[in-house]
């Protein structure tokens, strides 16, 4: 990974936080969780050297592993998004794919921010439920992917929140068609939107 | 509450694939979902003022 690749990541995800709704920049500036930034290393390993260097205790291994699996990781410690450039999944895309798949991730991930604190246990136990009410490739997704039970519901917010804000970015607003109104409803109430 | 787990995809799966099921979506209500430079605002975009 060279400078000007990661440059260029680290641009990307500006420009992605700036795409995002002017209330939830707020709301994300309003609990702090603004920071954003592109790396070339494992998720795991930096963040743990990061919540280290804070003054919080490592994760299992098991659960930094997990981590080093992932493209990008919202960490609700350090009020930070965090986007792994040398991911092998944005290997091999053309410059305007991987800027859009870099944006996505990050989209994703501020999902998580906006959404964590307020969903309740009561959505949180109901993921296989939405996963049945999810548009069906985004179901499969989220249910091969190696997440647990207890995630899907935030899974599912998320990825419809990196979707509603690439259909703001191209000026459609409202309840997509492919969306059932249980889930937008649900992403409403937990992320606040209202676009 | 444990720690969202990051963006994981599924085994064999890249992120071409994911934006290739976004475009699905997006032209199933038809919007072009063509990828122009991600650098350039888009057309009437709040930009960072709002």
């Amino acid at each position: 990974m060279n400078d000007a690749e990661l440059a260029f990541a680290k641009r990307v995800v500006d420009r992605a936080w700036a795409d995002l709704p002017p209330a939830d920049r707020s709301l994300l500036e309003a609990i702090r969780a603004e920071e954003r930034d592109a790396t070339d290393r494992p998720l795991g390993v930096y963040t743990d050297e990061l919540r280290r260097s804070a003054g919080y205790a490592s994760f299992p291994a098991a659960e930094r592993r997990r981590q080093d699996a992932a493209a990008g990781l919202w960490i609700p410690e350090l009020r930070l998004v965090l986007i792994n450039i040398a991911h092998p999944s944005f290997q091999d895309l053309d410059q305007h794919s991987l800027g859009w798949a870099l944006a996505r991730v990050a989209w994703h991930e501020w999902g998580h921010a906006l959404a964590f604190h307020r969903a309740t246990s009561e959505d949180v136990s109901r993921g296989r439920e939405l996963l049945a009410l999810a548009p069906p490739s985004m179901a499969e997704n989220v249910r091969s992917a190696d997440y647990r039970q207890r995630e899907y519901t935030h899974e599912i917010v998320a990825e419809v929140y990196a979707l509603l804000i690439n259909r703001r970015r191209r000026g459609a607003t409202g309840r997509p068609p492919w969306l059932s109104t249980e889930i937008y409803e649900l992403v409403r109430r937990v992320v606040g939107w209202n676009q | 509450m444990s720690l969202p787990p990051g963006y994981l995809l599924p085994e064999g799966k890249s992120m071409l694939d994911i934006l290739r099921m976004d475009a699905e979506l997006l032209s199933s209500e038809g919007i072009d979902p063509e990828l122009t430079s991600f650098e350039e605002p888009p057309e009437g975009s709040e930009g960072d003022s709002g």
